[in-house]
C-alpha cells in the first residue's frame, strides 16, 4: 500500500489510477460461506492453474539433465548386458571355444597313451598373455565348402613332458560342432603324434560334395 | 609357445600384487590429490600443501588395499589352476568371488555374500571384455585362409596359419 500511495500522484495523471486502487484494495482472496448451516466451507480454488511456475530455461535445463542421466544409465546397462552376453555364450554354450576346449582336454586326459607319455596329472592351458594368464585358447573359425569349421590349438602338460593339442571341428546340419580330428603332438625332439580321434572319413563322406580327402596315413 | 618360459603360476602372485599396488597408488593418488585440494583452506599454496598431505597419507593405504586384493585373487587363481588342472575363465570368476568373500570375512556372512557377488560379477565383466575383444579382432580378419588338413596327421602342425 505504501508504494502505491507514493506512486498515486503520478498515477492519478494517467487514467488508470482508480483501477489500481480498486484491485489493490480487494487483492486479498476472501472466502465466503455459501451455506448458513455449516459455518466454514472450503474456499473455491482454481485447479486449472499450474503450480509449476519455474522459468522455461530452468525447465529445459532440468529435462536435459534427466534425459542425459537416463542415457548414461541406459548405455551402461547396455554395455554390461553385451559383455554378459559374451561371457554366458562363452561359458554355457556347448559350441563355444571354451566348451570345445574342455571336452577335448577331457578326451586327452582320458587317453592312456597320452597319459603314459606325459605323466599322470595333465593340465591344459591356452596362449599366455602379457598378464601371465593362459586362459585364452587360440582358435579360428573358417569356411570350407560352405560349412563352418573351427580349428583350435592348446597345450597340455604332465609331470614328464608337454604337448600341443590340435582340434578340428565341423558344424553338422543342426549347427553343433562335431570333432573331425583331435591329435596330440609331443613338444620334444621326437615330435611324436597321438591321434585320439579321426572322424574325417566319416564326416566328409556324409556331406558328399566335399573335396576328395587326402590319404590317411596314420602314424 | 616358447619352450623356455617357466610356469607363470606361483610367480604371478607377486606380479599381480605389485601391479595392483601401482594401480591403487596411482589411482588413489589422483583421487586424493583432488580431494585434498578441495578440502584445504583458502589459498593456492595451502591447497597444494593440503593436496600433497592427503596424497602422502592416503594413497599408500589404497595401494595396499589393492595389493591385498590382487595378491589374494592371484593366490586363489593359482590354487584353482592346481586343483582343476585347467586354465579357463571359470578360474578367474570363481577366484574373484572367493576373494571378495574372504576379504569381507570379518564383516559377517551377509557382507561376505554381497562382497563375493560383487567380486564375481566384476571378474566376469573383465573376462567378458577379454572374450569380446578376441571375438571382435577375429571378426576383422574375416576372409580367412582355408586351412589345409595335414595329409599326414601331425606332420605340419607348426606351419599352420596364424590363429586368433
Amino acid at each position: 500500500m505504501t508504494i502505491i500511495s507514493k506512486l498515486l500522484p503520478t498515477l492519478r495523471t494517467s487514467g488508470i489510477a482508480p483501477a489500481i486502487i480498486q484491485t489493490s484494495k480487494f487483492s486479498l482472496p476472501r472466502s465466503f460461506s455459501s451455506q448458513k448451516e455449516s459455518g466454514l466451507t472450503k474456499s473455491q480454488e482454481r485447479t486449472d492453474v499450474s503450480k509449476d511456475v519455474r522459468p522455461l530455461g530452468e525447465k529445459i535445463k532440468d529435462t536435459t539433465k534427466t534425459v542425459s542421466y537416463t542415457g548414461v544409465i541406459l548405455a551402461g546397462i547396455g554395455v554390461t548386458g553385451v559383455i554378459f552376453y559374451y561371457v554366458f555364450r562363452e561359458l554355457f554354450s556347448s559350441n563355444s571355444p571354451n566348451s570345445i576346449y574342455s571336452a577335448a582336454l577331457e578326451k586327452c586326459k582320458n587317453d592312456p597313451r597320452v597319459e603314459d607319455a606325459l605323466g599322470a596329472p595333465i593340465k591344459g592351458y591356452g596362449e599366455e598373455t602379457t598378464r601371465r594368464r593362459r586362459t585364452h585358447v587360440s582358435h579360428a573359425i573358417y569356411l570350407r565348402d560352405g560349412i563352418q569349421h573351427m580349428r583350435m590349438r592348446f597345450y597340455i602338460k604332465g609331470i614328464r613332458n608337454k604337448g600341443v593339442v590340435e582340434v578340428d571341428m565341423k558344424q553338422n546340419e543342426y549347427g553343433n560342432y562335431i570333432c573331425r580330428y583331435l591329435l596330440v603332438q609331443l613338444d620334444d625332439y621326437t615330435g611324436k603324434t597321438f591321434i585320439i580321434e579321426d572322424n574325417r572319413a566319416e564326416l566328409d563322406a556324409k556331406t558328399g560334395a566335399g573335396s576328395p580327402f587326402p590319404t590317411l596315413t596314420l602314424t | 609357445m616358447d619352450e623356455y618360459t617357466r610356469e607363470p603360476c606361483p610367480w604371478r602372485i607377486l606380479d599381480d600384487s605389485g601391479g595392483a599396488f601401482i594401480m591403487g597408488a596411482i589411482g588413489g593418488g589422483i583421487f586424493h590429490s583432488i580431494k585434498g585440494f578441495r578440502n584445504a583452506p583458502v589459498g593456492f599454496s595451502r591447497k597444494m600443501l593440503g593436496s600433497l598431505a592427503a596424497v602422502k597419507e592416503r594413497s599408500p593405504v589404497i595401494g595396499g588395499n589393492f595389493a591385498v586384493w590382487g595378491g589374494m585373487f592371484s593366490t586363489i587363481d593359482c590354487s584353482l589352476v592346481y586343483l582343476r588342472q585347467k586354465e579357463d575363465p571359470w578360474n578367474s570368476i570363481m577366484s574373484g568371488a572367493l576373494t571378495g568373500g574372504i576379504l569381507a570375512a570379518r564383516n559377517g556372512v551377509p557382507a561376505m555374500a554381497g562382497s563375493a557377488l560383487v567380486g564375481g560379477i566384476l571378474l566376469a565383466l573383465i573376462e567378458g571384455i577379454g572374450i569380446m575383444f578376441t571375438r571382435l579382432t577375429a571378426e576383422q580378419f574375416k576372409p580367412q585362409p582355408i586351412f589345409e588338413d595335414p595329409s599326414v596327421l601331425g606332420q605340419n602342425q607348426t606351419q599352420n596359419p596364424s590363429f586368433q
